[in-house]
């Protein structure tokens, strides 16, 4: 039986107000989107029929088409939320209950993931798979989901993902317990890092920086010196000035939403934070080549800086 | 001795050329120099953002109370403001308030009058 997959995003939308939190669906999370995520996991089904398309973009057309092409059955998923629906399953139960609609639920209602007959399809048009209010059967999920409804629960799906919490693995070379970092990144010697904690691809550590309390840095980032990341999360492409404390905080280039207080702040105009042109991505380094795994400043690193004083004196 | 100094409160500048600078922070300096231990509070509420001459600006007030064994109170209404001063840290060097009555209720000043500056008592 053919199946597609068709993984809608939130838009991209960065104004402030409820619309603000629609394009947390694509910030990484340590390393990888929700969005490239769910593609994985739709693609460890073996369907090779997967697109991705902005809500905004019409997702429906979208759907009639592949339905003219035959294909019998859709899985859409909204990407609203990072659930660990078993897929497999769902579409075992699909089948068994021959429904023509099954949505996912769990105890907080639905999940945006559904699976749809090609004939529910041609019955009820494209609507079918966005309408709540039509008939469909439930599937009730009980496992972990994060609802990506503001930056605080981005926020803890990282730290879930750093303690272990949800099936999410970071990306990366485990550097040391609950520490990840990419083979690209650059670490200075005297940078403390302090797991469990995540830093991305072609990311730069200055001296002097301090990395702890479930922070992540994703890609393509620079964190100049003496600077403190404590419960932060840092998104793709950003500069932080030097000798900063940043903490409970999620920073996207200058935009910073300090979570504790509910504020958002531009940081661009104080001049403590920019947005750094994103670069392509570096030559893939074996994750298990030790060797490879740091890039040093200046030839002066010797060795992976990535346990942290405290740590080493334990040793 | 451990008793604090004359408490004075004075607006943040909002134009920051380099004239009100000079006149800002020579009124700091003639504080410092005047008066034992002083407290100065720093009303930002005006200030519609923290640049980094504001931030520059506050360092050297800082420092200038500092030498006179001093200590300067921020009175931040905006919690962007606030979020500011904390990222750069310069709360571990001042202390931060949302309103004047907050501070003077915080007992960390020993005396407020409502004059714009608390002149020291003549020896």
């Amino acid at each position: 039986m053919q199946l597609g997959a068709l993984v809608v995003t939130q838009g991209t939308n960065h104004q402030s107000g409820e619309a603000a939190h629609s394009w947390i669906s694509s910030w990484p999370v340590v390393g990888k989107t929700v969005v490239e995520r769910w593609i994985d996991r739709v693609r460890e089904l073996g369907v090779g029929m997967v697109s991705v398309v902005d809500r905004d973009a019409e997702p429906p057309v979208r759907i009639m088409d592949w339905v003219k092409e035959g294909v019998e059955q859709i899985l859409l998923i909204l990407s609203g939320a990072y659930a660990e629906v078993d897929l497999a399953d769902l579409i075992h139960f699909h089948h068994e209950e021959r429904n023509r609609i099954t949505r996912v639920f769990d105890k907080k209602g639905p999940l945006g993931i559904s699976l749809l007959n090609r004939g529910a399809i041609l019955k009820d048009g494209v609507r079918s798979g966005l309408d709540e209010a039509l008939k469909s059967s439930r599937y009730d999920f009980l496992g972990y989901v994060s609802r990506l409804s503001s930056a605080m629960a981005y926020r803890q799906l990282v730290q879930d993902a750093l303690e272990g919490r949800c099936g999410i693995q970071p990306a990366g070379y485990q550097a040391d317990e609950k520490i990840w970092i990419d083979a690209s990144a650059r670490v200075d010697t005297s940078a403390k890092i302090q797991g469990p904690c995540y830093i991305g691809a072609n990311t730069r550590i200055h001296a002097g920086v301090v990395i702890t309390g479930y922070s992540s840095i994703e890609g393509n980032c620079e964190i100049d010196m003496g600077t403190t990341l404590d419960h932060a999360c840092i998104l793709p492409n950003t500069y932080l000035a030097p000798g900063l404390l940043v903490r409970n905080s999620v920073v996207d280039g200058t935009r910073l939403e300090q979570l504790e207080k509910g504020v958002t702040v531009d940081l661009g105009r104080a001049a403590l934070a920019a947005r750094r042109y994103a670069v392509a991505p570096s030559v893939s380094h074996g994750a298990t080549d030790r060797a490879n795994a740091f890039h040093c400043d200046g030839g002066l690193d010797l060795q992976p800086p990535i346990v942290s004083r405290d740590s080493t004196d334990d040793v | 001795m451990t008793s604090k100094g004359t408490v004075a409160i004075k607006n943040f500048p909002q134009s920051r050329n380099f004239a009100r600078r000079k006149a800002f922070l020579t009124e700091i300096r003639n504080l410092a120099r005047s008066t034992y231990r002083p407290q100065l509070v720093l009303d930002i509420s005006e200030s519609a953002e923290l640049d980094p001459d504001a931030i520059e600006l506050l360092l050297e007030c800082v420092e200038q109370i500092e030498r006179a064994d001093g200590r300067v109170s921020v009175i931040a209404r905006s919690p962007q403001a606030a979020v500011i001063l904390e990222l750069t840290r310069l709360t571990s060097v001042l202390d931060l308030y949302s309103s004047v009555s907050e501070a003077v209720n915080s007992g960390a000043l020993h005396r407020y009058k409502a004059q714009d500056v608390v002149q020291p008592p003549a020896v």
